[in-house]
């Protein structure tokens, strides 16, 4: 909660000191309304248990520890507001802010203990004034306890979030000329939620320590599965990180086997994407297109690739490989269930908008979309590309090449999608001093698509049976 | 409902070893007797319906929603509601102290059952070795807390309903009864999991413990929470206190996806070199699962029989940089120096995937010979040499399945026994021939 407080590379300004000081001010002054309204902490056991649970997960360095601190915080602050009042949590919040780490400056220190105990304060005055008990010993049964306990603890929550996150956007506002309308909405739709959350935890905390009479033990109880939780948080981060580097595997396994390949895949998922953001592809769908892209020539890996000559027509052989490879991708990769979405794109990335492409003939809106958007970045790669038979081409002849093609071979409106994306993004072609491609046809030169477009093929048959031996 | 128990033993698919045909019938023996109690000695427990309903939902909810990870099946929420309704003595103006274990009992079997049913129904299989197993961790509590006298010729039952003032003290005492419910679950599950492994029980048991001990306490806390909390709650603490559990169960399952998605990934890299004509097809998928009966054999941990079954997998796929394929694939027909330059483009794309670095190692050492360890002291991870061994005998069966190609393999690797090959794993490999080719002459 005080993650977004001040940092050590704050910039130096008096409107950011005013701030602090203000901060200061009204932390004493609403400690002092604490103590005026609602008198001593109600419960020092409960201050000292709660104040110490929290330092404890504070500077602890153990990774998973970490990342529960945050939240044990959240969910042990508001408790502390209902059981120790206003006045125990506003100390509370003070002292454990200054043990957190990240922050080193006194200014930042200053401050966030200064927000800590605002927020503590404001939450537990806000408990009572909404008719919340001081006392919850005698409330008891289902009824009671949620009229009378859980919906004042519902509305403090409520009020502690907003004026925590009134206080943070106050400070970016100053410090980084942000608007506060934009920082305070940002974060009441990102650590919203997660408010909610700690309030619905931090009520069983209150529940289990008073009503059901477990006292300063209910902390093991409620953190205990909150640990477990977080610990499967962390395996599935890195076991998601540890899936995206098997993608790049198989890149690696492609670029192993042709060398002329290597930054292929990445060049076009990179443009892909961008293309992708231009011509509005949700973002929930731009992964699978970024997926598309980087796969989109896995197949090679199961097409045995033949040497043709430049400039003429490849044997029937050289063209079966070259027709095949596209659908030869989609049956390698078609076990791994999350590239469902991927497998149009990989399928159809020499699909021609004049239907003239293979492997099966689709034209205009009939192809997929992350298929169109592949073969604009793919023939980019290609043209920038010098082969031992022509220069590369500079990125304004290859735009201007990719226009001429756009309505025959290309989509038109991703061609032109794709003159506004190289306005933004300087494209950066493969580095011409690594290696040349050799005296052969590359199959993503866009000349051998005219070529292989005026040759009558049969469609499905000619790429099954070039599917590799042991298929 | 017993009766449906019994009805659903058939659709399982998987056939247990002796331990799981015991546990399953002595789940089905105590499900029967609690049954048999209840209806003998008739007890109101219908007067506190709605709490043994609320109880009965939530039970079989959580079998409904049970899901896999680790080739093993979890429900947390069955267990968790299951042992607070073993630890429940009042539920706000419900008063369940006079509840026995066997109503307890029943109802949780039928719940159970229930939730298990409506899998059937949607086609899915159940294995009923594992549902026993739950079970039988939850009729431990409830026979622990509310029928045997331990303090002072009292059940804690008993204990609890009287006690006045603070109660941390009953609720270390629920947490560690609904502990025993769970340290039942995991011997019983070790002894189920043993069968499978040959490490034994001994490791098996190490071994559930790593894996299960942190879900295990986090169950146990919530178990005892819902039945603590319900004193002033009522049955408005179940959905209340199972939030956390739930939070964890989405983790558990998150984490579970995108393993098996992993998994696929790693089988589909595995057949590259297959479906490029470098490898026969079959090589990568025979390797492997030769390599995982070896290495059981070995008396391997989990951890190391993973890591063996994706360096087993990927242990060829270097060869999708040659520019030929070599003759049927088989890198033990090429040159030293070829298998090494196979071996280190291997572990080059193997180090990429994210797996864990003992898996690039092992596929880079799986050409170098045994003699290197005893020669120069050299060390060879033990991966390593189970991979050299098992490739080579797949390479000289060639697929086929005579009995005779497989004594003329078995005996070229005894050629190369301690100079090539290390004798230990040759001896396991021969152990595992021979009980495989035994049951399928």
């Amino acid at each position: 909660m005080t993650a977004s407080g001040v940092s050590e590379s704050d910039r130096r300004g008096r409107g950011v000191n005013r701030v602090i000081l203000l901060t200061v001010l009204c932390a004493i002054g609403m400690t002092w309304a604490g103590w005026a309204y609602d008198g001593a902490p109600h419960d020092y056991v409960a201050l000292v248990v709660l104040t110490v649970l929290t330092i404890g997960t504070r500077v602890s360095r153990v990774r998973v520890v970490e990342r529960v601190a945050v939240a044990s915080s959240g969910i042990v602050s508001l408790a502390c507001c209902v059981l120790v009042g206003p006045l125990g949590s506003a100390l509370m919040m003070a002292t454990t802010i200054l043990f957190e780490r990240g922050t080193t400056t006194w200014r930042a220190r200053l401050f966030n203990a200064s927000m800590g105990s605002i927020v503590g304060a404001v939450g537990g005055l806000t408990f009572l004034l909404v008719g919340g008990p001081r006392d919850l010993t005698g409330v008891t049964g289902p009824g009671p306890l949620m009229w009378q306990v859980g919906l004042p603890f519902v509305l403090a929550n409520l009020v502690f979030s907003l004026v925590n996150f009134a206080v943070i956007a106050l400070i970016v506002r100053v410090d980084s000329g942000e608007s506060f309308r934009s920082v305070f909405s940002a974060m009441l739709t990102t650590s919203g939620l997660a408010q909610i959350g700690y309030g619905v935890i931090g009520l069983l905390f209150v529940f289990l320590w008073v009503p059901a009479n477990v006292g300063p033990f209910s902390a093991v109880l409620i953190l205990l599965p909150l640990f477990v939780a977080q610990w499967a948080f962390v395996q599935y981060a890195e076991e998601e990180r540890s899936h995206e580097r098997t993608l790049s595997a198989l890149v690696t396994a492609g670029e192993t086997r042709d060398p002329y390949a290597q930054g292929h895949s990445t060049r076009v998922a990179s443009l892909a994407v961008q293309l992708g953001e231009a011509l509005g592809v949700s973002p929930g769908q731009q992964d699978a297109l970024r997926y598309a892209a980087i796969l989109h020539d896995t197949g090679w890996l199961g097409v045995r690739a033949r040497a043709t000559e430049h400039g003429e027509l490849p044997d029937q052989a050289a063209q079966d490989s070259i027709r095949g490879h596209a659908e030869a991708g989609v049956a390698l990769l078609s076990e791994i269930s999350f590239l469902a979405d991927s497998f149009g794109g990989i399928r159809h990335h020499h699909e021609r908008w004049d239907g003239r492409g293979y492997p099966d003939g689709l034209a205009a809106e009939g192809i997929p979309l992350f298929a169109r958007i592949i073969a604009v970045a793919d023939a980019l790669d290609s043209l920038t590309r010098a082969t031992s038979a022509r220069e590369a081409l500079s990125t304004e002849e290859a735009l201007e090449d990719l226009r001429d093609r756009a309505g025959t071979h290309l989509d038109p409106s991703v061609v032109q999608a794709l003159s506004r994306v190289l306005e933004a993004h300087a494209w950066r072609p493969a580095d011409p001093d690594v290696e040349v491609w050799p005296p052969q046809w590359h199959h993503d030169d866009p000349t051998l698509s005219d070529l292989l477009a005026n040759v009558t093929a049969p469609r499905a048959p000619a790429a099954s049976s070039q599917r590799g031996g042991a298929a | 409902m017993p009766a449906a128990i019994a009805a659903l033993a058939s659709t399982s698919q998987r056939s247990w070893g002796t331990a799981g045909r015991m546990i399953v019938g002595g789940a089905l023996a105590v499900a029967l007797a609690a049954a048999g109690l209840t209806v003998l000695a008739p007890h109101p427990f219908l007067e506190s319906w709605i709490v043994v309903l609320a109880f009965a939902v939530l039970i079989g909810v959580g079998e409904y929603s049970r899901f896999r990870i680790d080739g093993r099946q979890l429900a947390p929420l069955t267990l968790a509601a299951g042992l607070a309704f073993a630890l429940t003595s009042t539920s706000w103006d419900v008063d369940l102290s006079g509840l026995t274990p066997s109503p307890v009992i029943m109802v949780t079997a039928g719940a159970m059952g229930c939730g298990a049913v409506l899998h059937v129904v949607r086609g899915r299989t159940i294995q009923l070795d594992e549902m026993a197993v739950r079970f039988l961790a939850i009729c431990v509590s409830a026979l622990l807390f509310r029928s045997i006298p331990i303090w002072e010729g009292r059940t804690l039952l008993q204990v609890e309903t009287g006690w006045v003032g603070s109660r941390w003290l009953i609720a270390i005492i629920m947490s560690a009864v609904a502990g025993a419910g769970l340290v039942t679950h995991l011997v019983l599950s070790a002894l189920v999991i043993s069968r499978r492994s040959a490490g034994g029980f001994g490791q098996a048991l190490l071994e559930e413990l790593k894996s299960g001990a942190g879900l295990g306490l986090a169950l146990s806390a919530t178990g005892a929470l819902i039945a603590l909390a319900e004193k002033p709650l009522g049955i408005l603490a179940l959905p209340l206190f199972l939030v956390p559990l739930v939070l964890t169960q989405f983790a558990f399952r998150q984490y579970a996806a995108i393993k098996r998605t992993y998994a696929q990934t790693v089988r589909v890299l595995s057949r590259l070199t297959e479906v490029g004509g470098f490898t026969r097809a079959g090589h990568s998928d025979r390797v492997c699962d030769l390599c995982v009966e070896v290495g059981r054999e070995l008396g391997l941990s989990v951890r190391d029989i993973r890591n063996l079954e994706n360096a087993a997998l990927l242990h060829d796929i270097g060869q999708v940089a040659l520019r030929a394929p070599i003759p049927a694939g088989a890198t033990l027909m090429a040159a030293p120096a070829d298998q090494r330059r196979i071996a280190a483009d291997s572990a080059l794309i193997v180090g990429k995937t994210g797996l864990p670095a003992e898996v690039a190692a092992a596929v880079e050492q799986q050409a170098t010979p045994f003699r290197v360890v005893r020669e120069r002291r050299q060390h060879v991870p033990m991966l390593s040499r189970i991979i050299k061994v098992v490739n080579a005998y797949d390479d000289l069966v060639g697929g086929s399945i005579t009995p005779r190609r497989r004594e003329a393999a078995v005996e070229r690797i005894h050629l190369g026994l301690g100079y090539e090959y290390d004798p230990r794993v040759v001896q396991a490999l021969v152990r595992v021939l021979a009980r495989r080719h035994a049951k399928t002459p």
